[in-house]
């Protein structure tokens, strides 16, 4: 009888290019393989974040995004099809996607965005939180409940030709609130260039894939700031505010 | 006479042409004060980019750095240090 939580021979044939990765091997695919992400929103930043996560080899997916694509999200929705403009929830077409590239993942489709009746919920269900949402009331509601269960989250966002991310990890890094991340001139549609959510969201994946296995350094106290237009990196070390009211004191959810 | 480096992103970076210099003849220089100089420079939506002028403050949600270290705006700032201002953004 095989062991579910090891991996199969079909498992060490699919990844073994990355379980060939010095300091990755089988012990992080295993890892991988007993983990779960909640993806919030598969637009243009969560699409190649759901994508590289399962590919990977994550054991468990949640991926929730209310309403459909319009035609200007076609420019960076990297799995939602053209026909399906106005159409079809994006959560039908990446979980049709994703199971064509792995058969044995766990999808967890929610059609609904976070609101503040649901995040407790979708949060309960994920190891790691990967906040991709074009708005930052979700991503505060997320931020505040990854914080109260104690649960890493990847922030990422862009606009124009620009993006950043970096992690937060509950009493060891500052949160969104923390970083002042807000802003009451924000509106949608907002500039942007396909492929600079393809970069973030990408680096976003590798962030979940080091956190959920300890593969590597996790950008934690550190926000790397990517410009599309000049083809730069910086990255700015950050510190935790003393009297954020989110992350202090850090509550665990029991 | 000090001089630091301004860098910013997204509309700001615009309003102001990219990176900027600002020099001041002072033997001490805040933060705060540099980035008042900046704002002068800028008008109506532009400068309510960087300052609040009701409040007489900074605006409130943006990240400062200065040397790629996050700071608060009571920083002293000595000659040839690089200040970083980033605007949030929610793009997903
Ligand atoms: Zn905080």
């Amino acid at each position: 009888m095989s062991n579910p939580q090891s991996l199969t021979d079909e498992e060490r044939g699919r990844f073994s290019w990355q379980i060939m990765m010095s300091g990755f091997g089988e012990d992080s695919q295993h890892k991988l393989k007993q983990s779960s992400a909640l993806v919030s929103r598969v637009g243009g930043l969560g699409s190649p974040v759901a994508l590289y996560l399962a590919m990977a080899g994550i054991g468990k997916l949640v991926i929730a995004h209310g309403g459909v694509p319009e035609l200007g999200h076609m420019n960076r929705w990297i799995m939602s099809p053209y026909e399906g403009v106005d159409k079809i929830s994006p959560v039908d077409s990446v979980i049709a996607h994703i199971r064509k590239l792995n058969p044995t993942i766990e999808l967890v489709g929610v059609k609904e965005s976070v609101t503040e009746e649901n995040a407790a919920e979708l949060v309960s269900q994920a190891d790691i939180i990967m906040d991709c949402p074009p708005y930052f009331e979700e991503r505060h509601l997320l931020n505040r409940e990854a914080i109260r269960q104690n649960k890493p989250m990847v922030e990422a966002a862009v606009c124009g030709a620009e993006g950043y991310l970096t992690v937060i990890a509950p009493g060891e890094t500052p949160c969104m609130s923390c970083l002042g991340f807000q802003s009451k001139d924000w509106e949608l549609p907002f500039p942007v260039i396909g492929a600079v959510p393809g970069v973030i969201g990408s680096m976003a994946a590798m962030e979940a894939v080091k956190v959920l296995t300890g593969y590597g350094e996790p950008l934690k106290n550190r926000l790397v700031m990517y410009n599309g237009e000049t083809a730069e990196f910086q990255t700015i070390k950050l510190k935790r505010r003393s009297d954020c009211e989110v992350c202090k004191p850090v509550v665990v959810y029991q | 006479m000090i001089k630091v480096k301004f860098s910013s992103n997204g509309k700001l970076r615009e309003a102001l042409n990219g990176d900027i210099e600002v020099a001041v003849e002072a033997t001490a220089l805040t933060l705060h004060e540099a980035i008042r100089i900046v704002g002068d420079r800028l008008q109506g939506e532009q400068r309510t980019l960087l300052l609040d002028d009701e409040k007489e403050t900074i605006q409130e949600h943006i990240l400062l750095a200065v040397n790629d270290e996050m700071v608060t705006d009571n920083e002293s700032l000595q000659d040839g240090d690089h200040i970083r201002v980033l605007m949030p953004m929610a793009g997903g």
